[in-house]
């Protein structure tokens, strides 16, 4: 049977259902020799910000069981330097580009979500709304529904470009937020960010990161962001696309039983720079295997079941 | 550029591990500096681990090697791989120790399993005809196992060594021998614990002296995509992965 891995978010029209996470791939470039991007369905930068972010210190790494603390601190060159200096190269590649962004408050979020507007070559937008390592232009948006109303109604009125919003694993918060952002415009949800963490040396009695906490992500993540995806796909019609310790087209599936339309791999790619064509290949053996001629066909299927979706907390 | 290798050979070497890993094709120029991220049979490993290549053969058959010591899971893990078992590997990362301008002196300062990316450049430097000083330290002499001295004199280096506890060479820390061997005009490539850096660093003279250092950072990406493996220095945060491992040692900035 011929299986078609071709999916639509909202107006995004996509080969293939898989992406890297923002922040997992950089600009798009540095991996080219070792992975080409031409065969993700999308391309998702490292979240920029108008001007150039000079990130968190050192230690900004530190692996626990079953994931990856990060203090990234939201590290990029800017905007612009990304228009001129990355962009080019990106438009050439020929996949659909998505590009991650943040601001320091909601007109920042706006402004440059402006400017990334007037260059040619990206397919869409993806609001950082939720990341865990800066003070502003991350938790503080993302955790708060007024807020992510705000932003999100202001970045939809400085851009046509279709605008994902990336939101924290608040699973106490999520359908309310995912809510907020869907009532203000949002094309898609990516569901979701990593969490807030902390590790801890306990010989030296320090915190192991540089910026002291950090974002987990990976295996462990995973059935946090399961549990989001499939409580806020079962209640909004909005686009989901799953992101959370997905290291194989397994885990990509369990993210699509649960109502995801789209994948988003990141740590899995630090561990095989393959991660994502191999998500890919095994999406399209897996339909097959199962006599399925596309995702749709077990699109959200979980909620078929006779599971009630817990109480909102 | 990614790659399945296949554990080859491994021994002990005093308090070290050796790992040779076979890889399945030839990959473009390897130079002493350049690092590999290397796949941990560590169950828990998340992340691939870094580590210099410590030695290395192209050509048709092309094998990498390296020399690291216990200092965690992944490493565990390392050390107890079986001979025949397949690891994902990416290699060549980096860039690689810039070589000595002409008629410069050239001096190495190796703090124990820093010897790890000098080695490879001692023999590539002493094979092109330059006569090479190796200052080399460890808590105790197996930590300068001498397979790697005997290696290292065969090629014509010349080696000063020295131990805390005074069970081989000079018995102090190998810093100290370094006041007296410090060329008026040269290069001095480093790699060793912070210490011992900083304090080979300072010892420097403020002009005619070069100097490289190789450092470690915790990595993720190797390419310089992740923003992981950043280090502070006078111009703003370096990526150890793809602007370093090796940096020169007057950019370095101490927290």
């Amino acid at each position: 049977m011929e299986v078609d891995l071709r999916v639509e978010i909202g107006p995004l029209h996509l080969q293939n259902p898989v992406m890297p996470a923002a922040g997992t791939f950089g600009y798009g470039d540095e991996y080219m020799g070792i992975v080409d991007p031409r065969d993700f369905g999308a391309l998702v930068t490292k979240s920029l910000s108008l001007d150039p972010t000079e990130g968190n210190p050192p230690p900004r790494l530190w692996e626990v069981p079953g994931g990856l603390i990060n203090s990234i601190g939201l590290e990029n060159i800017g905007v612009e330097a990304f228009i001129q200096q990355k962009l080019p190269f990106l438009r050439e590649l020929g996949v659909p580009l998505i590009v991650s962004f943040f601001g320091q408050d909601p007109e920042d979020y706006a402004r440059c979500a402006e400017r990334l507007s007037e260059a040619l070559g990206i397919a869409a937008l993806e609001a950082n709304l939720s990341c865990p390592n800066v003070k502003k232009g991350g938790m503080a948006f993302g955790s708060d529904p007024a807020l992510t109303h705000r932003v999100v109604e202001g970045i939809k009125g400085a851009t046509d470009l279709p605008l994902l919003v990336k939101l924290p694993p608040d699973p106490y918060h999520a359908l309310e937020l995912a809510r907020a952002a869907q009532e203000a415009g949002a094309e898609a949800l990516t569901l979701v960010n990593t969490l807030p963490a902390l590790a801890v040396d306990p010989d030296r009695g320090r915190p192991r990161l540089g910026g002291i906490t950090g974002g987990l992500s990976g295996p462990a993540l995973k059935p946090v962001a399961l549990r989001i995806v499939y409580q806020v796909s079962g209640a909004l019609p909005i686009p989901v696309i799953g992101v959370g310790g997905i290291r194989d087209h397994r885990d990509a599936i369990e993210f699509v039983l649960a109502g995801a339309t789209a994948v988003q791999v990141g740590t899995a790619t630090f561990s095989d720079p393959r991660a994502i064509p191999k998500v890919i290949d095994g999406l399209r053996s897996y339909l097959r295997e199962h006599g399925l001629s596309s995702l749709a066909d077990i699109r959200g299927k979980l909620h078929e079941a006779q599971v009630e979706a817990p109480a909102e907390g | 550029m990614l790659l399945t290798g296949r554990v080859e050979a491994k021994k002990r070497l005093g308090p070290y591990h050796y790992l040779r890993v076979r890889l399945p094709q030839a990959i473009s120029p390897l130079e002493a500096g350049h690092f590999a991220l290397l796949e941990t049979p560590a169950p828990e490993a998340i992340l691939l681990r870094p580590f210099s290549l410590f030695d290395f053969e192209e050509g048709e058959s092309p094998w990498i090697a390296f020399l690291f010591q216990r200092a965690g899971k992944g490493t565990e893990a390392l050390a107890s791989v079986g001979v025949g078992r397949q690891l994902r590997v990416i290699v060549p990362l980096g860039t690689p120790f810039p070589l000595p301008h002409g008629g410069e002196e050239v001096l190495l300062l190796a703090g124990g399993v820093g010897i790890a990316p000098l080695f490879p450049l001692a023999r590539r430097l002493s094979r092109g005809g330059l006569s090479i000083r190796l200052l080399w330290g460890a808590r105790s002499p197996d930590g300068l196992p001498y397979p790697l001295l005997r290696s290292l004199r065969r090629w014509g280096v010349e080696v000063a060594v020295a131990t805390e506890d005074g069970g081989l060479g000079h018995r102090g820390l190998v810093t100290e021998l370094l006041q007296d061997q410090l060329p008026s005009r040269g290069v001095l490539y480093l790699c060793g614990p912070e210490g011992m850096i900083r304090e080979a660093l300072s010892a420097l003279p403020p002009k005619g002296v070069r100097s490289f250092v190789s450092l470690e950072e915790r990595m993720a990406c190797g390419v310089g995509a992740c923003l992981g493996c950043a280090v502070k220095t006078r111009e703003g945060y370096r990526l150890l992965c793809s602007e370093g491992p090796v940096l020169p040692g007057e950019v370095l900035q101490w927290r």
